[in-house]
């Protein structure tokens, strides 16, 4: 990363918007079905409200010592063993979750576009685009963002405008029949899984975002858009399938857009469609790849150099192809541990606020 | 990096472009038609392969195999054939009336898990399954969809939609079409749950019920009707249903007597009510029970036994001809 060169708000809130989307279609719209049942817009109201509690942590630590990235913020913090305990497990959790990420994108990919093609091609292929990529920098990543999120924008209103006529409010029913505390579970999943990728950009250093003071705001507004998208998504795919339907297939956005049909001769578009779909786990690992390196960086304290992206990048595909991680709720105890490892930070930094504004 | 780049531009170019699993257009068996029909123990399974060539762009092939299930009926194609069987471009899938419950289980797991299979292709019950092979997937498509959109004793019913209503009600109904002589749509059959032929009144009031209805014409006391739009509203109060059907209506030939508007208008709601409790009485209130389930959902885990209430209200207004452009005027 460019050291002088300073980051764009609204760039990050772009490369935000496909965060918090990284693990939608590889297994959060399932598992939060599978547990709310047809009381899941609620899960997902309930988990963007307990989301604004970790997005607070994130503006709270970014806050926080403007001229650091989040491992120099925990090595200030911490002595000097547990911080480097804390910054493995980072770097463990996000290789884990990685993992699962690639292999379920490969999977989703197989599934849908190459049928044909078993799933090691496709994760060697995916993971060297990723890794050019996350070679650039993040400032490449930032601007790759940029771009796709244009392209995003043009399929998703396609897709809803499409879609619409086949929706049917009937199908949103029964409301409010299933266990409250599976309610409350399925928000609780959907808060963990959408905001913990968002804190990877705890990397960005304060100092070095453009016109910083208005950033908060801009990042609050990109979450309740992004909010209120997997709420209409939801809608969407529910008032078409169903919840039972819903529920037992593995991509239920694949098959509302098998629906779409423009102007009566454009059918059979839901390949190019899915396209948006992959774009947030893609740009995902590409943040993810640059986090652990970093991470490497500050815990073995090493010059930084491509060759730990090469085998960040190996470890990675191994680690994926090896561990077949296909169950979402495998991943959840490592996001937890990220964002436990974000709280002990915020109460610290608190902790010596108040002790030196006592002294 | 300079390796990287020339790694990706290797891999890319060997995979990108077909160099794994590289396969011709025409050594794909592309499917436009499966019959499914059940004899004994053994499915009878047959397909409609196109291989279009110069001389015929619609060209096809049928194969027929039985066996005790329909993926070794879809192995045994492959004794027959050089071509790698594809559900990509499938268009119609024809089921007999032999095909009970477990079967149609197994036939929705078979179409879920095959990836080349998207489940939005049409799906009919037929009485003749060795005669609808002569005729175009597309064509007898069309003839549902033509009888939908002008007469509305059936609807295009969608692979998908089937597994919905199985999985919500378990029922579903299908448009019934036989091929004794040439293809002729007989009304709607329930299946899964109960395997029961739907008259034609009865198919009418089914889809009077969910909104089905985009045209209708028919005759009652010696006039008839020509429905140009309709709208049904079905509210749920604890066990009562109130169906509310909204529609325009003209009259295409008057042969009676009756002059009278409110006359003629209670003619025109008759008959829709009866269709209505045509449907009702002969068949089934799984439909019922499904929705007071969906909307009354405490109410209905609470009581063991639900007796069913409903309630017909109309809200009709008649389209004289002569304010249609190019009507009739009648005198």
């Amino acid at each position: 990363m460019n050291t002088n060169s300073k980051t764009s708000p609204l760039g990050l809130c772009f490369l935000s918007t496909f965060l918090y989307r990284s693990f939608y279609v590889i297994g959060l719209f399932n598992i939060i079905i599978s547990i709310s049942k047809s009381d899941s817009l609620f899960s997902v109201i309930i988990g963007s409200i307990i989301g604004f509690v970790f997005l607070f942590i994130y503006f709270y630590l970014n806050n926080h010592l403007e001229e650091n990235n989040i491992f120099e913020k925990i090595n200030k913090t911490f002595p000097k063993v547990i911080s480097d305990l804390f910054i493995v497990i980072l770097i463990i959790s996000f290789m884990i979750i990685s993992s699962y990420n690639l292999y379920n994108l490969a999977l989703f990919i197989n599934y849908n576009l190459l049928n044909d093609i078993s799933i090691i091609p496709i994760s060697i292929l995916l993971l060297l685009c990723i890794t050019y990529l996350s070679i650039k920098g993040i400032n490449t990543v930032i601007r790759t963002s940029g771009i796709l999120i244009f392209i995003w924008i043009f399929l998703v209103i396609i897709s809803f405008l499409a879609l619409v006529n086949y929706s049917n409010p009937s199908n949103l029913y029964p409301f409010l029949v299933n266990n409250p505390l599976n309610i409350f579970k399925g928000g609780i999943y959907y808060g963990v899984i959408s905001i913990t990728p968002l804190l990877m950009l705890l990397l960005i250093p304060k100092n070095k975002i453009e016109n910083n003071k208005r950033y908060q705001k801009y990042m609050l507004i990109t979450y309740i858009i992004n909010a209120l998208y997997f709420i209409i998504n939801l809608v969407l795919i529910l008032s078409i399938l169903g919840y039972k339907f819903t529920n037992i297939l593995k991509y239920p956005d694949i098959i509302i857009l098998q629906k779409v049909s423009l102007l009566n001769f454009i059918e059979r578009i839901e390949d190019l469609l899915s396209f948006k779909l992959m774009f947030d786990g893609f740009i995902f690992l590409s943040l993810a790849i640059i986090y652990i390196k970093e991470g490497l960086i500050n815990v073995l304290k090493i010059k930084s150099n491509n060759k730990i992206i090469y085998f960040i990048s190996i470890a990675i595909i191994i680690c994926s192809l090896y561990l077949h991680l296909t169950n979402i709720e495998f991943t959840i105890p490592f996001m937890i541990s990220i964002l436990i490892i974000h709280f002990f930070l915020l109460i610290f930094i608190k902790i010596k606020n108040f002790t030196n504004n006592s002294q | 990096m300079k390796i990287l780049k020339l790694l990706i531009i290797i891999l890319l170019s060997f995979s990108m472009t077909g160099c794994v699993s590289y396969m011709e257009l025409n050594e794909l068996g592309i499917i436009d038609m499966i019959v499914i029909d059940k004899n004994n123990d053994n499915y009878i399974v047959t397909i409609n392969m196109l291989i279009p060539n110069q001389d015929d762009l619609e060209n096809k092939e049928v194969y027929t195999a039985s066996n005790i299930s329909i993926d070794e009926c879809l192995n045994d194609f492959y004794l027959k054939t050089n071509k790698k069987i594809s559900f990509t471009h499938l268009e119609l899938m024809a089921l007999t009336s032999n095909i009970k419950q477990q079967e149609y289980d197994e036939i929705i797991n078979l179409f879920l898990n095959r990836v080349d299979a998207r489940n939005t292709f049409s799906t009919i019950i037929v009485d003749e399954p060795s005669n609808i092979v002569d005729y175009k997937a597309k064509d007898i498509n069309e003839l549902i969809n033509i009888n939908s959109e002008e007469y509305g004793l059936v609807s295009i019913k969608q692979f998908d939609s089937i597994i919905k209503d199985i999985l919500e009600m378990n029922i579903s109904y299908i448009p019934k079409i036989s091929f004794k002589d040439s293809p002729s749509i007989l009304g709607y059959q329930s299946v899964y749950s109960s395997n029961s032929d739907l008259s034609k009144e009865e198919s009418l009031g089914f889809n009077f019920i969910t909104n089905q209805i985009k045209q209708s014409k028919f005759n009652s006391n010696n006039m008839g009707f020509k429905i140009d739009t309709s709208n049904t509203i079905i509210t749920v109060n604890k066990n009562e249903i109130n169906i509310n059907i909204t529609s325009t209506y003209q009259i295409t030939s008057n042969n009676s007597n009756t002059q009278d508007e409110h006359k003629i208008q209670k003619i025109y709601e008759d008959e829709i009510n009866n269709y209505i409790n045509d449907f009702i009485n002969k068949n089934q209130n799984n439909y019922f029970l499904s929705l007071i389930e969906k909307y009354q959902n405490n109410y209905y885990k609470k009581n063991q036994k639900i007796n069913i209430k409903y309630n017909i209200t109309f809200n009709s207004t008649r389209i004289n001809n002569s304010n249609i452009k190019g009507g009739f005027h009648e005198y």
